[in-house]
């Protein structure tokens, strides 16, 4: 449950808030993949992986998620995910299908993948910014 | 605001979520349902595979002997595969019966290695089938002759698609010729060295009875001792426990040694469960103690 929903969350905002070309393309063309948990083609594409941006986010997101999830867990508010899950169901089903279809989880990871998009926007519109200064300093250079 | 063309991108993609959980949400019900009615079986059946030649009604006479001493009687179920892999049955199991004896015949019951292989596969068919019409979570296995064979090359190469769910607690393999119709140990058959080599494949929590039968001081007739005795390079220090036992005296032909009174007492004690084993469905986590 944890970092299932992360990358759809970056998706979803760079698709709605459109201000780099090269990015909207790189999130348009893995929509589908991520939407089916396949993360990597995005990671190498944006790129998420030594990208002290976004990498820092992509790893503390997921932990928020997984303390959230188990402190609700505790509470007793939502079941925990027992059953066996096929590989390749969307992110946000998962913990869904895991618990035999409680509905109180489908809420929940709804829930969690609207705090990824507010805990996100801050990130990305910072990944703009430096993005802008250093496209610019490299026009100083030339 | 100018529309955004990407909104209607992300609208498609959830209504092509929404569209296919719908079905994945009942294989999932249904497919959960199905393990915890497996969890909860105290099913455990007996699964019996005759040997070279032989026809599912091979063991008739052994059952009415397992039978004729007890007060509840094991229901027989016969299963025969085709070479097609079509299964034909045949008896039935009965609704209170916990321990029914599922015997798997094959239309192809010759000897050779290629034909043992090509045997493995149909058993797996009418395990898998068995997996999908009765719930149960272990079972007992018993090889008359090519039989264990057969249950050799199936733990070893199909086994382990069932293993998380569906566990062998026994293994009893009768006259089972692990070296063929060789009866010296220094030339290993093919099929023996493909064993041997593939043992770390064994489940590590079986326990194995190999009983052979002993006519003159060599063989039971058909199957040198030797090669019953080649077992011990497969199954010894790779499963939980492996013992080896001779039966001699009359009946103790290779043929005859499914009827034989000592083998269905040693198919009583070790293969069939015991008589005072609690065979309750483990309590509910829920319910209240009393």
């Amino acid at each position: 449950m944890g970092g299932a929903s992360v990358g759809l969350a970056l998706i979803v905002i760079i698709l709605l808030v459109r201000e780099n070309k090269q990015n909207e393309n790189i999130a348009k063309i893995n929509l589908l993949p991520v939407v089916f948990n396949s993360n990597w083609g995005f990671m190498v594409g944006m790129p998420i992986i030594l990208n002290p941006v976004l990498f820092l986010p992509f790893i503390i997101i997921p932990v928020v998620n997984v303390l959230l999830a188990s402190a609700a867990i505790a509470l007793h508010i939502i079941a925990p995910c027992v059953y066996p899950v096929l590989r390749g169901t969307p992110g946000i089903l998962i913990s869904f299908f895991g618990s035999n279809g409680n509905w109180v989880n489908l809420v929940f990871s709804i829930l969690l993948f609207i705090l990824d998009i507010v805990m996100l926007i801050p990130i990305g519109s910072l990944g703009q910014r430096i993005e802008k200064g250093l496209r610019e300093r490299e026009q100083k250079n030339e | 605001m100018s529309k955004n063309p990407n909104l209607k991108w992300l609208i498609l993609t959830l209504l092509l979520v929404i569209l296919l959980a719908i079905p994945g949400y009942s294989w999932m019900k249904k497919d959960n349902w199905a393990r915890a009615q497996r969890q909860k079986s105290v099913l455990s059946p007996v699964i019996m595979v005759p040997g070279s030649s032989a026809t599912t009604e091979r063991f008739n006479q052994l059952v009415r002997q397992l039978n004729s001493k007890t007060a509840t009687k094991h229901s027989v179920l016969k299963i025969k595969v085709s070479t097609k892999g079509t299964l034909s049955y045949s008896g039935a199991i009965d609704k209170d019966d916990n321990e029914p004896i599922i015997v798997v015949g094959f239309q192809n019951n010759h000897d050779g290695y290629s034909n043992i292989k090509k045997q493995a596969g149909w058993l797996d068919q009418a395990f898998y089938t068995l997996t999908q019409n009765y719930h149960f979570n272990n079972f007992k296995a018993f090889g008359h002759s090519n039989g264990g064979l057969i249950w050799t090359y199936w733990l070893e190469h199909y086994y382990s698609s069932y293993a998380n769910e569906i566990k062998m607690k026994r293994l009893m393999t009768l006259g089972t010729p692990y070296n063929f119709s060789e009866s010296n140990l220094k030339y290993r058959t093919q099929m023996l060295e493909d064993f041997i080599k593939n043992k770390n494949k064994l489940p590590k929590n079986l326990v194995v009875y190999s009983l052979s039968g002993g006519k003159s001081y060599e063989s039971d007739g058909i199957v040198p001792e030797a090669s019953v005795a080649a077992g011990k390079y497969i199954f010894q220090n790779q499963v939980k426990s492996y013992t080896a036992m001779t039966v001699t005296g009359s009946e103790a032909d290779h043929s005859d040694l499914p009827q034989n009174e000592q083998v269905v007492r040693l198919i009583k004690q070790y293969l069939l469960e015991k008589k005072n084993k609690n065979l309750r469905p483990p309590r509910q986590a829920n319910k209240k103690r009393q």
